[in-house]
């Protein structure tokens, strides 16, 4: 998108010359983020500070450019990539934690905090953050505020919402407003909830106040290990129903345990069809209660065997294979497709025997890898791009498997956002008069359509023409989902 | 008493005739005195059956320009700024079924009508748990308690409401049905429309259906309850719980007031502490709790059955036969609420019931021999002063009219408006009930 000509030097003016990049070389590095989508921003601005960030949306707004916010990039919808053109406003610069209440248990810090950083400088005085995105050495508070961002631990502690009490953020006309507080409660509409998981089109965040919780007093990984995938899925159907809520419920099937075992050695039989690790926090009397029902739960369902742990550094070890899943899947294909999907727990066997029936039709494997507690899917279509017509292929599996997600009762995201890579199946979920409520939102926030347009909405393109919007990972080695 | 009279006359309005027509007398009926708002009568109350027929009320009301009040339980009618003009009550209580229970998913959906109580009986049968907890349960509906944003102790370990709903559906005030969410634990899917509607007072829209998650019911429970002799032991003993690694599923403090009122025993302040788990985790709980108590000498009680004493304390404050003259719901941070409770309950005329952990307190005054507007004064400005706000939730009518309800001192009424104007831009749900007039 062609700039107003002065615009470089007017932001310049804002951030500072070494904090504008507007040479084509030096832009391709804000061109994607962890999806595939991938538009050329026209210009990228790094500002300091919450008011630099606040004068660069009213020069954006005086001179009509529409503006993407950026953390990390880490994202895999594409919510951070510009996909008009315009400006980008990269917010890592502003990384610093200006506050910690231990008394109250709350953080106050800048959006480009690195979410890992943050539970690192609170552990001395044994707290922690709690929303742990599978990114998370990489991602930015802020980020995770734009995604609503959770994380395997998730399942017991709640996704980003339920840990942000406030946040400042600027608004579209460049004032900067505070939504929500730093005590639990605050009056009028809940505007921080409604910000929160909104990918970075209602509002650009400069602070935002998180809830720490008390490190736990204990912590044991089980890990179990099954012949069949039925039998784990059913398992953790078994530790549901039994009245326990752990930390995670993580579980992956064969093909990713054939992938990973050579790469990891983490131990796993050549006969595994399926690991579960499941994590259990708190205290001691309540950790040893629960794995000991979780392990009755699992023996009912003939495991090959079961592994426990305490200590980090094993734990650690139970953790590995599990970690090293999608790195490893480029030993079976050179591409994949990454879906993420919700179904109801309870229809986990249900909706993982289709997705084998729909790869065997298909012929394209597809390896399994779960947030098995929330219902949350991973499926990875495995493919080859250089073969014509697989890529598009594999899409149109991802978007079959949607379908059969929203199908049974689940939903087209759990953790990545729609952004651009979902945006032509939210009619799967919702009719036209949901979305248009939702879409009545953007005007009360945002009357010229400036925060990162062209989003989450469909804008009817068929499902073929998104093809190339899909998330087809590049991801390496040590990426994990 | 004649009640027909002023109704037929309010009725003669030509808008109201419309509506008259178009509806069965068996959803649409004259209201009485008692359905008031702020002393405005309306001219009558519509008890939709389901959601359509909520959708068709709201929608011929909105042509019409008939300003419309949804009411679930009416347990906390006074909530609002004064209301600006009344024609209908939408009253939602016979949207009343449960939608479906998914017992092995831990989700529940249910229509916004439901009393709290009809719903924690269902759940109960399959040992399931809503961590939800408001004042008077019997009548208090879901929608109603997610609009006025009332809850009560359960909310420090559980979250507050608005994190237990998944999903939600709403009619528009054009009467469109719309949804958002869905029925899983873990969703980002399209804008989380639901925060809009949890403590916006039905101003946006009404809530037709709401969407949960659930916990397991705790394998056992007990309640301690310590009754000390001033409020400065009552104080360390709440921080001493909150410091530790106890984690409750709920801590209430209440004053001699209060306990007297609750047949609680006669103590300067009390401290309730409810605690659950597996056996062994709750014998630990249980010891830890009362070696944190015990520093500070008060008696304990150990309640093995505490479900009538928890309801009783959720009550107070709102039982029709003991209202307190006027009621605020103040938020603060945890290590502020204890000194802000207490400075509040030096004035004898004052029951404080508050939350420690979480950081509420509900006041409640029983005497209107008090300015009652200067003593809100007074009340605000020690929460302002600690960094908390306060939110009248009862005031007669006068106070009222002087008054700062909602306490909101932000910076976005511009975009809350614009919500407002967004959504029912004819401004016929709850006009001028909410926060800035909206």
């Amino acid at each position: 998108m062609p700039l107003p000509p002065n615009l470089p030097r007017e932001l310049a003016a804002i951030v500072g010359d070494e904090y504008v990049v507007h040479k084509p070389e030096d832009l391709i590095v804000y061109e994607y983020d962890g999806s595939a989508d991938k538009a050329m921003p026209s210009i990228v601005v790094i500002p300091a500070s919450a008011e630099e960030v606040a004068a660069v949306v009213r020069l954006a707004r005086q001179r009509d450019v529409p503006i993407v916010a950026r953390g990390a990039g880490t994202g895999l919808s594409g919510g951070a990539v510009a996909q008009i053109g315009g400006i980008v406003i990269s917010l890592t610069r502003m990384t610093r934690i200006l506050e910690v209440d231990v008394e109250n248990r709350i953080a106050v810090v800048e959006p480009g905090v690195i979410n890992l950083h943050l539970t690192e400088h609170v552990s001395q005085w044994g707290l922690c953050y709690a929303p742990d995105p599978s990114s998370q050495k990489a991602c930015t508070i802020g980020g995770n505020v734009a995604e609503n961002s959770g994380g395997p631990h998730c399942l017991a502690y709640g996704v980003t919402t339920n840990h942000v009490l406030g946040m400042e953020v600027v608004m579209a006309d460049g004032s900067l407003q505070w939504v929500g507080g730093r005590a639990r409660e605050t009056p009028g509409y809940d505007l921080r909830g409604i910000i929160i998981g909104s990918e970075g089109t209602l509002a650009i965040v400069t602070k935002v106040i998180v809830r720490l919780l008390r490190q736990p007093e204990a912590v044991k990984t089980l890990l179990a290990v099954f012949r069949e995938l039925d039998q784990a899925s059913a398992a953790v159907s078994g530790i549901i129903a039994s009245g326990i809520v752990p930390a995670a419920i993580e579980m992956m099937d064969a093909l990713c345990i054939r992938a990973v075992e050579p790469a990891v050695n983490a131990g796993y039989p050549a006969d595994a069809g399926a690991v579960l690790l499941v994590e259990i926090e708190g205290l001691a009397e309540a950790v040893e209660e629960e794995v000991e029902e979780i392990e009755n739960v699992c023996n009912e369902f003939a495991p090959i065997e079961i592994r426990t742990a305490t200590d980090a550094d094993a734990r650690e070890r139970l953790w590995a294979g599990r970690k090293g899943v999608l790195g490893a899947l480029g030993r079976l294909a050179p591409n994949y497709l990454l879906v993420d999907g919700t179904v109801p727990r309870t229809k986990l066997v249900e909706v993982l025997r289709q997705i084998s029936d729909l790869s065997v039709s298909s012929g394209y494997p597809i390896a399994n890898l779960l947030h098995a507690g929330d219902g949350n899917l991973h499926p990875s279509v495995l493919f080859d791009e250089r073969k014509p017509g697989d890529t598009q292929k594999a899409l149109a599996i991802g978007g079959e498997i949607l379908k059969m997600c929203v199908d049974a009762g689940g939903v087209l995201s759990g953790e990545h956002g729609i952004g651009l890579e979902k945006q032509e199946y939210m009619p799967f979920m919702f009719n036209d008069d949901d979305m248009e409520a939702m879409a009545r939102l953007k005007p009360a926030f945002d009357t010229r359509d400036m925060f990162n347009p062209a989003k989450i909405f469909p804008t009817g393109a068929s499902c073929n023409e998104i093809a190339f919007s899909g998330a087809i990972a590049r991801a390496g080695a040590g990426v994990w989902i | 008493m004649d009640l027909a009279a002023p109704m037929a006359t309010r009725s003669l309005s030509p808008a109201f005739q419309a509506l008259q027509s178009a509806f069965d007398p068996a959803i649409l009926s004259a209201a009485s005195d008692s359905d008031a708002i702020d002393g405005v009568a309306p001219a009558a109350i519509a008890r939709p059956r389901n959601a359509a027929e909520l959708c068709q009320i709201l929608a011929a009301a909105n042509e019409n320009a008939l300003a419309v009040a949804p009411r679930g339980g009416g347990t906390m009618p006074d909530l609002g700024n004064p209301i600006e003009r009344l024609d209908l009550i939408v009253d939602i209580t016979a949207l009343n079924r449960i939608v479906s229970h998914n017992a092995a998913d831990l989700t529940l959906v249910v229509e916004a009508g439901i009393t709290l109580a009809a719903l924690r009986r269902a759940l109960a049968e399959k040992a399931q748990f809503l961590g939800l907890d408001a004042p008077l349960p019997d009548r208090a509906t879901i929608g109603g308690i997610l609009a006025s944003g009332a809850s009560g102790p359960l909310k420090w370990h559980y979250g507050s409401p608005r994190d237990l709903v998944i999903g939600m559906q709403v009619a528009q005030p054009d009467g469109r049905l719309t949804r958002s969410g869905g029925q899983v634990v873990k969703n980002v899917s399209g804008y989380d429309m639901a925060r809009l509607h949890v403590g916006g007072l039905g101003t946006l829209g009404v809530i037709t259906e709401v969407s949960f998650k659930l916990t397991p019911m705790p394998r056992r429970e007990t309640t301690l309850v310590a009754h000390f002799a001033d409020a400065q032991s009552c104080v360390a003993a709440a921080l001493g719980v909150f410091n530790s690694n106890i984690m409750p599923l709920a801590m209430t403090a209440y004053d001699s007031n209060v306990s007297a009122s609750i047949g609680s025993a006669a103590a300067a302040q009390t401290l309730a502490i409810r605690l659950g788990g597996r056996p062994r985790t709750l014998q630990r709980l249980e010891n830890e709790t009362h070696a944190i108590l015990a520093k500070q000498s008060p008696s304990i009680d150990k309640l093995d059955d505490a479900a009538l004493f928890w309801v009783r304390l959720a009550d107070f404050g709102y039982q029709p036969a003991h209202q307190p003259h006027m009621s605020a719901r103040i938020a603060l941070l945890p290590t502020q609420t204890p000194h802000i409770a207490d400075a509040l309950s030096r004035d004898e005329r004052v029951a404080i019931v508050s939350q420690p952990g979480y950081g509420m307190i509900n006041a409640h005054w029983f005497s209107d021999a008090v300015d009652l507007a200067d003593a809100l004064r007074r009340a605000r400005d020690a929460v302002h002063h600690a960094g908390g706000s306060l939110i009248v939730e009862r005031a007669p009518l006068s106070v009222k009219a002087g008054a700062d309800i909602w306490d909101y001192t932000g910076d976005s009424l511009a975009v809350m408006r614009g919500l407002k104007a967004q959504y029912d831009p004819n401004r016929i749900l709850n006009p001028n009930r909410f926060a800035g007039g909206i």
